[in-house]
C-alpha cells in the first residue's frame, strides 16, 4: 500500500529531476534489510510527501536530506570472503602477466596462432583478470556486496586459473581450449559493457539499461532452467558412473573405465576423486544459477512495474523468458522420443567397433531417414523437433550449409552430439555405410563450417582447426599428413619386439616439423629409432638436454634430425623435422622407425596428441596366418578407439601361437633416374598386391637411396663416384644387402628383391654382386631375386605363387638364392627391461648431493644398453656437423662440465588423466558461461544500488 | 582549544559530536516518550528542538532495536489522508532503563564537569 502511494506520489511530481531523486530515495530504502525499518522509513517518506505544501526537487532534497544515510550492518563473513577473493586476484595478475606477454609474442611470431581466438585468448589473459583484481578492490573495500557473491567470486577464481593452466601445457592450441577461453573472455568483455551502461545510467541510457537488464534477466533464467534440467541427467548420469567404478575399484585404487558422458577415463583414484568433485560442483553451478536468476527476473519485473518503465520493457522480459517453454518442449521431446533406442543402438554399435550391428540397424532405416541420420549426426538431435513425416529428406550433400538459421545455431550448443571430438568422423563413416559412399571434401567443410558455427550460436566463427586432434575429415587443414603408420610386432624370446614405422607427406609450401606424443604399454623399454626416405640415419642415445640442443639447431640449419623423448611416466613425444613441401626437388615424404620391447600385451601404442598432424592411414600387422588381422584405421580416433582394442585382442592370440610370416618385397632402385625408381616402384607394388590378393602380407621396402636425376653426360663421372659411396655398392654390395636384412628384422621372411632394369652398367654390377651373397649370414631368411626389367608384364604370376606358398626356390629370369635353416638370432628383450627397471631404480634413489654423477651414470648405461633411459633421449641425425656437435655436448655433460640435461622432474609426476571428451568441456565451459552470467547480474544490482545512493 | 580550526579540519570534532550523540541518543528517545505517546517524526522533532538532529536512517533503525529489547512498544494509527503512524510508548523495561541511563549520565557528567572546570 505503501509503495504504491508512493508510486503514486511520483506521477505528481511535474519534474523529472524530481521523479528521479524519489525514485532513488525509494530505491535506497529498498534496500534496506530490516523489513520493519524499511517499512517505517517508507511511511516516514509518504508522511513527508503528504505534508509538503509544494513538491518540486529541493523540497525532495531537504527530505532526502531528512533521512539521510542508513547504516549498514557490520558483515565480518563477507569481509573475509572478500578478502579471500582480493586474494586471488592478486595471485593471478601477477601470475597471469608474464604468461601475457608470452601468448601475446607467440601471437605475433607464430603464423599458425594468428587467429582471432587465440588472440582472444591472449587478451582475455590480460583483461580479465586485471578487471578482476581492480574489481575485488572495489569489493573489499565497498563492502557493497553480499557474501554468496564474494564467495562465488572466490570460487570462479580457482577455475579461471585452472584453464590458464590448462592453456600453458603444451597442446594449448587445442581447439575446444581456445574456443572456451574465447568465450570466456568475450562474456568477460560483454560483462564490463553492461555494467558500464549501468553505472552510466541517466536518461534514455537508464532507459537502454533497464531494458537490457529485463531482457538479460529473462533470459537467463529461461536458460539457466533448460541447463539446469539437462545438466541435472548429465551430472546425475556421471555421478552414478563414477560412484560405481569407485565402488568396484576401491581395492584396487585405479581405475579404467569408459563412462557414458565422459569416455575413456584413465584415472587414479585420487583422480577420481577430483572428478567427482567437479561433478557436483557443475551441477551446483546451475542450481544456484537458477535460483538467483529467477530472483532477478523477479526483481526485474517488480522494478519496471513500480517505476513504469513502460510496456516494452515487460514485453522484452517476456519474451526472454518465452524461451523456457521451448527450450523444455525440445529437452522433454529429445528425451522421450520412441526413436531414440535406435539411435542409441546405432551410436553404441559405432562405439564399440560391431560393424554387423551398425549395418543391421542402418538397414532398419529407410532411404530418406538414412540422409537424416546422417544430418542426424552433424546436429544431431535436431530430428527430435520434428515428427518423423514432417522431417524433410535434407540431403547431406547439399544442405547441411542451410544449418545457418540463427535459432538452430542458438540452440546448437544444448542439442550437439554428445559424443566426442571425432563427431565429424563419425558423421562421415555414418554417411559411408549409409551411402556406400566416401562422403566428400565439400560436405566435410560443410561438417566442419556447421559444427565450428553452430557451437556458440553463430556469434563469431573461429576458422578452422589449426592443430590439436585431427580427424578424418582435417586432413586438408594439416601441414603434414601421417600417411602411414605400420605397426608390426615379433615374438621374441621374454616379450615382443614392436617396430613402429612412420611415414609423413607433407600438404604445405613450407619445410615443416611433425611432432607427435604416443604413449607405450608398461613395461617397454625403447631400443630404436631411424629416420630418413630410407630410414638410413641410425639414432643415438645422447643426454637429453645434448639432443635437444643439437635438435634446435639442426632445424635451425635445415637438416634432419629426429628426437624421441620420455615426457610422463608411459608417454613419449617424437619430433621429426623436415618435412619437405611437395614439388621442391626433396623428397616429400619423411620416414622414422621407432622400436621398443615390452614383456606383456597389456596395451599398445596410443597416440595421444598430434601437432600439425593429420592421420592418413594406419595399418597394424601381425600374425599372418590370420588374413583379416590388418587393420587400417584412417583417423586418430579410429586407431585409438577401434584399432587399438582389436589389435590387443589379436596380440592375445598371437601371443599364444607365435605364428607371423611376412613377405616383403625389396626394391633396389638407387641407380635409377627418378621416372624409372617410380615405375619400378610401382610395378612392385602391383606385385604386392596381387601377393595379397592371395592371402599373403607383403610389406614393400625400398632398400636405398633414390636419385632424383642421373643428369646429363658431363655430371656423370660426378655422379657416378657419388653413386658409389652409397649402400649396397661396389664390391661390398652383398654384405651390406645382408646388413639391412639383418637391421631392419627381415630374417623369418620371406624376401624377393627386385632389381631396376639391367640396362644401367652400375646396376648390373651390383646386380651381379649378389651370385658372391654369403647365404649363411641371412639367417633364415628365403631370397628371391628378380630381374624384372622389361618382362615383368608376362610374370608367371601362379608359378611364383606357388612356390612361396612352398617355401619359395623358384625364380623367373634371374638368379636364385637358396635359404638356409639357420636359427634366428633371437633379441633378449627381457634383459634390457631389467636393465631399465634398474636404472628407473637409481633414478628414484637419486639425492641431491649426487643426482649429477648418477645422471650420467645412467645415460651411460642407457647408451650402452642402446635405451632409452631417463635423462636421455633418442636422437636420429643426418650430417657430421650434428655428430660433433653432438659428441662435443654429450662428452661436456659426461666429464661434468655442463648443467643437468633435461630435468626429469616431468617424469616422475604422477599422471592423471582428466577427460578429453568435448562434453566434459561443454561442461567446463556452460559452468564457466553461467559463473560469469552470474555475476554480471549479481554485479548489476550492485550497481543500481551505488548509483542509486550516489545520486542521493 | 587554541588549535581549534586544525581539529575541525580533521574532521575529529565531527567524530567526537557522532560519538557523544550515539551513546545518548537512546536515553533521550526513552526520555522524551517517558513524557506521553509519540509518533517518530514527533519524536525527532523534540529532539531537535533540544539541538540533537538526527536522520531517519538513524532513528529507524535505532527505535526498531530498541523495541526488539522490549524498552518501547508502538501502536499503528492511519490517519485521514492514508498515511500510517506509528505511536510509540515507553514499556516498563523502558522506564527501568531509563532510570538507569539517567542515573549514570548524572553521575557521568559531573565528573566530566569536574575534570573540565578544574
Amino acid at each position: 500500500m505503501i509503495a504504491i502511494n508512493l508510486y503514486k506520489k511520483k506521477f505528481e511530481l511535474e519534474d523529472q529531476k524530481s521523479r528521479e531523486i524519489l525514485q532513488g530515495l525509494a530505491i535506497k530504502i529498498d534496500q534496506v534489510r530490516d523489513k520493519e525499518t524499511r517499512q517505517d522509513l517508507k511511511s516516514s517518506l509518504l508522511a513527508d510527501l503528504m505534508e509538503a505544501k509544494k513538491l518540486d526537487h529541493e523540497q525532495l532534497q531537504k527530505i532526502a536530506s531528512n533521512i539521510g544515510p542508513i547504516p549498514e550492518p557490520k558483515r565480518i563473513f563477507s569481509k573475509i570472503l572478500s578478502l579471500i577473493a582480493l586474494g586471488f586476484n592478486s595471485l593471478i595478475a601477477l601470475a597471469v602477466l608474464p604468461l601475457a606477454i608470452v601468448l601475446l609474442s607467440l601471437w605475433a611470431s607464430e603464423p599458425e596462432l594468428r587467429n582471432l581466438s587465440f588472440l582472444l585468448t591472449a587478451l582475455g589473459a590480460v583483461v580479465l583478470p586485471g578487471f578482476m583484481l581492480l574489481w575485488s578492490i572495489v569489493l573489499f573495500s565497498k563492502q557493497r556486496y553480499g557474501a554468496v557473491t564474494k564467495l562465488f567470486l572466490a570460487a570462479f577464481l580457482p577455475l579461471f586459473m585452472m584453464a590458464i593452466i590448462k592453456l600453458i601445457i603444451p597442446n594449448f592450441e587445442n581447439e575446444q581450449l581456445n574456443i572456451f577461453l574465447a568465450v570466456t573472455t568475450l562474456t568477460g568483455l560483454a560483462y564490463i559493457a553492461i555494467q558500464l551502461i549501468g553505472d552510466a545510467g541517466h536518461g534514455g541510457t537508464r532507459q537502454l539499461y533497464i531494458a537490457v537488464k529485463a531482457l538479460i534477466n529473462g533470459l537467463a533464467t529461461s536458460i539457466s532452467g533448460y541447463v539446469l534440467a539437462i545438466w541435472s541427467v548429465g551430472a546425475a548420469t556421471v555421478l552414478a558412473s563414477i560412484l560405481v567404478e569407485l565402488a568396484k575399484n576401491l581395492n584396487n585404487l585405479s581405475i579404467n573405465t569408459n563412462i557414458y558422458y565422459m569416455p575413456d577415463i584413465t584415472a587414479s583414484f585420487i583422480g577420481l576423486v577430483f572428478l567427482l568433485i567437479f561433478a557436483i560442483f557443475f551441477l551446483l553451478i546451475p542450481v544456484y544459477a537458477f535460483l538467483v536468476y529467477a530472483y532477478d527476473t523477479y526483481k526485474s519485473l517488480r522494478y519496471i512495474h513500480k517505476w513504469g518503465y513502460g510496456l516494452h520493457n515487460y514485453a522484452l522480459l517476456a519474451a526472454g523468458i518465452a524461451l523456457m517453454p521451448l527450450l523444455v518442449i525440445i529437452f522433454t521431446v529429445t528425451q522421450f522420443n520412441p526413436d531414440l533406442a535406435k539411435y542409441k543402438e546405432l551410436e553404441r554399435a559405432y562405439t564399440e567397433g560391431d560393424f554387423t550391428a551398425l549395418e543391421k540397424v542402418i538397414g532398419d532405416f529407410s532411404e530418406a531417414d538414412k540422409h537424416d541420420l546422417a544430418r542426424l549426426h552433424v546436429l544431431p538431435r535436431i530430428y527430435m523437433l520434428d515428427s518423423r513425416k514432417q522431417r524433410a529428406s535434407i540431403r547431406l550433400e547439399d544442405k547441411v550449409g542451410e544449418i545457418s538459421q540463427l535459432g538452430l545455431r542458438l540452440l546448437a550448443p544444448f542439442l550437439i552430439y554428445k559424443g566426442n571430438l571425432s563427431d565429424e568422423y563419425l558423421a562421415a563413416k555414418v554417411y559411408s555405410i549409409a551411402f556406400d559412399a566416401d562422403i566428400n571434401a565439400e560436405q566435410a567443410d560443410y561438417i566442419n563450417w556447421v559444427n565450428s558455427n553452430s557451437s556458440f550460436g553463430g556469434l563469431f566463427d573461429f576458422g578452422r582447426r589449426t592443430g590439436g586432434e585431427a580427424t578424418a575429415l582435417d586432413i586438408k587443414a594439416q601441414k603434414v599428413v601421417l600417411e602411414e603408420f605400420f605397426t608390426t610386432v615379433e615374438k621374441q624370446e621374454g616379450g615382443l619386439l614392436t617396430t613402429l614405422d612412420f611415414k609423413f607427406l607433407s600438404n604445405s609450401n613450407l619445410e615443416e616439423e611433425a611432432v607427435m606424443v604416443f604413449s607405450l604399454p608398461e613395461d617397454s623399454v625403447v631400443t630404436d629409432l631411424k629416420l630418413g626416405q630410407y630410414l638410413q640415419n641410425q639414432g643415438v642415445v645422447a643426454p637429453r638436454a645434448a639432443a635437444q640442443r643439437v635438435y634446435q639447431a639442426s632445424i635451425n640449419r635445415r637438416t634432419d634430425p629426429a628426437l624421441l623423448e620420455q615426457i610422463g611416466p608411459r608417454t613419449f613425444r617424437l619430433r621429426v623435422y623436415p618435412i619437405f613441401p611437395r614439388g621442391s626437388g626433396n623428397p616429400d615424404w619423411q620416414r622414422v622407425q621407432i622400436k621398443f620391447e615390452s614383456d606383456d600385451v597389456a596395451g599398445l601404442v596410443k597416440i595421444e596428441q598430434v601437432r600439425n598432424l593429420a592421420i592418413g592411414n594406419t595399418r597394424v600387422k601381425l600374425d599372418l596366418q590370420h588374413k583379416e588381422q590388418q587393420l587400417a584405421a584412417s583417423s586418430l580416433f579410429e586407431y585409438n578407439q577401434i584399432a587399438r582394442p582389436a589389435y590387443k585382442q589379436d596380440l592375445q592370440v598371437y601371443k599364444q601361437t607365435g605364428e607371423q610370416r611376412e613377405y616383403t618385397l625389396l626394391i633396389d632402385n638407387s641407380f635409377s633416374a627418378s621416372e624409372f625408381s617410380e615405375e619400378s616402384k610401382a610395378k612392385a607394388v602391383e606385385f604386392a598386391r596381387k601377393l595379397a590378393a592371395e592371402g599373403y602380407e607383403v610389406a614393400v621396402y625400398s632398400y636405398s637411396y633414390k636419385v632424383d636425376k642421373l643428369g646429363d653426360s658431363r655430371d656423370l663421372v660426378a655422379l657416378q663416384a657419388k653413386i658409389s659411396e652409397l649402400e649396397f655398392r661396389g664390391p661390398s654390395a652383398s654384405d651390406k644387402l645382408v646388413k639391412f636384412i639383418n637391421s631392419n628384422d627381415l630374417m623369418d621372411q620371406q624376401i624377393i628383391l627386385f632389381r631396376d632394369d639391367s640396362e644401367h652398367d652400375l646396376n648390373q654390377l651390383s646386380f651381379s654382386k649378389l651370385l658372391s651373397l654369403d647365404i649363411d649370414q641371412l639367417g633364415s631368411a628365403s631370397l628371391h631375386v628378380y630381374d624384372f626389367g622389361e618382362q615383368f608384364n608376362s610374370l608367371p604370376q601362379d608359378l611364383l605363387l606357388l612356390s612361396l606358398a612352398n617355401g619359395g626356390q623358384v625364380f623367373n629370369g634371374g638368379i636364385e638364392v637358396q635359404s638356409t635353416t639357420q636359427p634366428v638370432e633371437v633379441f633378449k628383450a627381457g634383459s634390457k627391461l631389467q636393465k631399465l627397471a634398474q636404472l628407473n631404480a637409481k633414478l628414484r634413489s637419486l639425492q641431491a648431493n649426487n643426482r649429477s654423477a648418477l645422471a650420467i651414470e645412467i645415460f651411460k648405461s642407457g647408451k650402452q644398453e642402446g635405451i632409452l633411459a631417463p635423462f636421455t633421449a633418442y636422437i636420429a641425425l643426418e650430417t657430421d656437423w650434428q655428430k660433433v656437435m653432438l659428441d662435443n655436448l654429450t662428452d661436456d655433460f659426461t666429464n661434468n662440465n655442463s648443467q643437468q640435461p633435461g630435468s626429469t622432474d616431468e617424469i616422475n609426476i604422477e599422471q592423471i588423466s582428466f577427460p578429453e571428451s568435448a562434453d566434459y568441456k561443454m561442461v567446463l565451459m556452460l559452468g564457466l558461461i553461467c559463473s560469469i552470467l552470474l555475476l554480471a547480474a549479481r554485479r548489476q544490482q550492485g550497481s543500481q544500488k551505488k548509483l542509486l545512493q550516489g545520486r542521493v | 582549544m587554541d588549535n581549534l580550526g586544525q581539529v575541525d579540519s580533521t574532521g575529529k570534532t565531527d567524530n567526537f559530536e557522532t560519538s557523544l550523540k550515539k551513546g545518548v541518543i537512546e536515553m533521550l528517545i526513552l526520555r522524551v516518550l517517558g513524557s506521553g505517546e509519540h509518533y517518530s517524526r514527533e519524536i525527532t522533532q523534540q529532539l531537535a528542538k533540544g539541538g540533537i538532529i538526527i536522520s531517519d536512517g538513524t532513528f529507524y533503525p535505532l527505535i526498531n532495536r530498541m523495541r526488539k529489547d522490549g524498552l518501547v512498544n508502538y501502536k499503528i494509527v492511519e490517519d485521514s489522508s492514508g498515511v500510517i503512524k506509528k505511536y510509540y510508548s515507553i514499556s516498563p523495561q523502558g522506564q527501568q532503563q531509563l532510570a538507569q541511563m539517567q542515573q549514570l549520565w548524572q553521575k557521568f557528567s559531573q565528573s566530566i564537569n569536574l575534570i573540565i572546570n578544574d
